[in-house]
């Protein structure tokens, strides 16, 4: 009776232990996944060189501290000082820029703040700050999360109070609370078209500079990490800044909007509209 | 040396000393019953002859052999019936199984033997007093032991069942089978038992012949006994 | 209303991904529960069997880690698998096997608590019985755990409950890939943070399903075993 059990169990075991061995790993945010993007891009990559990319899609800090630790072959992020200071400190190579979009501040459509009638993101915060009207901050070390702090910093206001709320939760879960308390908050342009639960949030600032929102790839260093698949890792790379990928990239919308701006040869691309704001015909 | 020999026995729980220095030699025959008042020690007794648990002090042999060892050669039937949470027939099977044996002809004798073969395949849970104890003796004698071990297998159970149970027992004893059987009930003793072992506060003040200890009890605590004193 | 009713047409319309993402989730939890039975059973009857030394401690602790978080078990397990720790050469984090470890983890304190429960009482019963017999400790073992095998079976099931109804280990561990590591919970997880309520609910209205039916099971397992118990 237990060594049925435990054949059975081992058979089980076995079944799934089992899995192709051409596949990388990528550490990469929710921005980028949640959007679909991957899911899109991903499978035109493994068809063309039949390598599967496993993506862990997690914020921008702990994607970090995940390919630091080697547990990914290849990052894909949206901070830059961050990822700087990973290559520089010899985690990562090869780092290049992939794309951008944007981030953009929501808010309830009555807009009690006012923030729509600014056009910088540092004023737009001051007027939620001035009005403490409720803002919901990720505070989970993310891409989006950095930045916003950044933000702040930009708008010379250090938000601690009532009206402020570090939620320490993904994207998607700050705008799902932001609907239901009638919140402001700081998103990314690709989650937020990609949202479905909007309620009665809307767009009320975009534009500014200082939100211009990047993404970078960055490889694991094998000299720190030898069982990483660098090989593979560095075709995907390759591969991401193609001219295919980065027309794929431009191509992909959501709702009829254009969600990301390939950015790999910034000269190339001039065809391409962006900002993302703008919807495509 | 063969049979049953108790040399210098004594058991203590927490202190209190509930048997003292019992000796005795018994020869593997007839039907030996263990009377006494409540509390006097015969469950003990019993346990310490078969080896479910070991004296504090001196030794207990069965042909010379240690009583813990060998238990399958003895069955053992409690008071309270205990029944595996099996059928009837699986109840059976089970000592076979422990000793490697599998035999449902076996089986089918004692679940005749015990007047169970239309219950045979019913949860032994399902049993009425009675039959859980006609089919705990069927389970004692299973493995065809030399010797049968009762503690008070009739107290809770009605003159029928009583009946169906000694005629049980005679049949082992006829088989050349020997018994040691604790009561209360003095009928009883006087209906089955060749030997008498009576305890009293943990001693064994008398071990004689039946039809001696019931004609001239020889110590007051016997007499007071069995004239329902003690 | 309208959110109930699209999430009950998208479970009827379960197309390719959504039998993979449950086909995992039940092969993930399933695996772990038998890695976890296999060594909680026999331990958890030994417990309520026999007096050895550090009993009491061991009891304590696993009835404690019966209300561990799954995120610390999550934790742990990521922190012993991920390449900087101790079990880092194996490349097993971000795996369905590391998930399956994980809930291992999770299920074993619950699944021994519950036989130890099961078997304490039975062990009362036949204590005298088995005494009384040659029984080796592997023979009483069995014995006892096969007799009480429907209520173990319930704790059994308990458990497999508790690893399909967890997120919060297989999330930190799996990492979440799509087609790979993506389980039931996991993504109603997501599905919730893309703000798509609806296709949470309909994947939650299966994990529901699979509730009643493991607790259908339990009950009629239940009831199947008293029939062999002593009433008395």
């Amino acid at each position: 009776m237990i060594r049925i059990i435990f054949t059975l169990a081992m058979l089980i075991f076995a079944s799934i232990v089992q899995a192709g061995e051409r596949f990388i790993t990528l550490a990469s945010t929710t921005s980028t996944q949640n959007s679909g993007l991957y899911d899109y891009l991903l499978p035109i990559f493994t068809g063309e060189t039949g390598i599967e990319v496993r993506v862990v899609a997690v914020g921008t800090g702990q994607a970090i501290k995940i390919a630091r630790n080697g547990d990914a072959d290849v990052l894909l992020v949206h901070h830059r000082p961050s990822e700087d200071a990973f290559v520089e400190l010899g985690y990562g190579i090869e780092r290049r820029d992939v794309m951008y979009n944007d981030f953009v501040i929501i808010g309830p459509q009555s807009d009690p703040a006012g923030v729509s009638k600014q056009t910088k993101a540092r004023d737009g915060l001051a007027e939620i700050a001035d009005n403490t009207a409720l803002f919901i901050s990720r505070g989970d070390e993310s891409g989006t999360h950095k930045r916003e702090k950044e933000l702040w910093a930009l708008s010379g206001i250090f938000p601690q109070s009532e009206w402020y709320r570090e939620i320490g939760a993904g994207m998607g879960a700050a705008l799902n609370m932001a609907a239901s308390v009638d919140a402001y908050t700081l998103s990314d342009r690709g989650t937020w078209l990609s949202f479905g639960n909007k309620g009665n949030l809307a767009l009320l600032l975009s534009g500014d500079d200082a939100l211009f929102n990047p993404y970078g790839i960055i490889l694991v260093n094998p000299a720190l990490h030898p069982h990483a698949k660098t090989d593979m890792a560095r075709r995907f790379s390759d591969w991401i800044v193609s001219d295919t990928a980065q027309k794929a990239i431009g191509a992909f919308t959501l709702h009829n909007m254009q969600l990301f701006c390939p950015n790999a040869h910034p000269m190339q691309n001039t065809d391409v509209i962006c900002p993302s704001s703008k919807p495509r015909n | 040396m063969t049979g049953l020999k108790l040399t210098d026995v004594s058991y203590s729980v927490d202190g209190t000393q509930l048997l003292h220095h019992i000796n005795f030699a018994q020869d593997n025959k007839g039907i030996n019953a263990i009377l006494g008042p409540n509390g006097a020690g015969k469950s003990l007794l019993l346990s310490l002859i078969h080896g479910v648990i070991r004296p504090d002090m001196g030794l207990v042999t069965w042909d010379g052999v240690a009583t813990h060892k060998n238990k399958h050669t003895r069955g053992f039937v409690f008071q309270t019936p205990i029944v595996l949470r099996r059928s009837v027939r699986a109840n059976l099977a089970y000592p076979l199984k422990i000793i490697g044996k599998n035999s449902s002809a076996a089986i089918d004798d004692m679940l005749e033997l015990s007047h169970l073969t239309a219950l045979a395949d019913q949860p032994a849970a399902s049993l009425s007093g009675g039959e859980a104890q006609r089919m705990a003796i069927a389970r004692a004698l299973i493995t065809r032991p030399t010797v049968l071990l009762l503690d008070e297998p009739c107290s809770n159970l009605d003159p029928a069942s009583t009946k169906l149970i000694e005629a049980m027992i005679r049949t082992f004893v006829a088989d050349s089978g020997s018994v040691y059987i604790s009561t209360h009930d003095l009928a009883q003793a006087k209906r089955l038992a060749d030997v008498v072992l009576f305890i009293e506060a943990g001693q064994l003040l008398e071990h004689k012949p039946a039809e001696d200890f019931f004609a001239t009890p020889a110590t007051p605590q016997a007499r007071a006994y069995l004239s329902g004193d003690l | 209303m309208t959110i109930l009713g699209q999430a009950a047409e998208l479970v009827l319309s379960a197309d390719a991904e959504l039998i993979g993402i449950v086909g995992l989730s039940l092969r993930v939890s399933l695996t772990a529960t038998l890695i976890a039975s296999l060594f909680a059973i026999p331990l958890g009857a030994a417990l309520a069997i026999w007096q050895f030394p550090f009993r009491q401690i061991l009891i304590v602790i696993s009835t404690s880690l019966m209300a561990l978080p799954p995120v610390v078990v999550g934790l742990i397990i990521y922190l012993l698998l991920s390449r900087a720790g101790p079990l880092g050469h194996y490349g097993i984090l971000f795996t369905p096997t590391a998930m399956i470890i994980a809930q291992s983890v999770l299920i074993f304190p619950i699944v021994l608590a519950l036989t130890r429960e099961a078997i304490l009482p039975l062990n009362r019963d036949y204590k005298n019985l088995l005494d009384a017999w040659d029984i080796s400790p592997i023979q009483r073992l069995k014995t006892l755990i096969w007799d009480a095998r429907f209520a173990v079976v319930t704790g059994l099931l308990a458990g497999f409950g508790r690893a399909l109804a967890e997120v919060g280990a297989v999330i930190i561990v799996g990492g979440n890939i799509a087609g790979f590591t993506r389980v039931m919970t996991t993504t109603i997880a997501l599905e919730t943070s893309k703000g798509n309520l609806q296709l949470a609910l309909a994947l939650g209205i299966v994990l529901l399903s699979i509730a009643i039916l493991i607790n259908a099971l339990i009950h009629w397992i239940g009831s199947f075993g008293r029939k062999y118990q002593v009433t008395r």
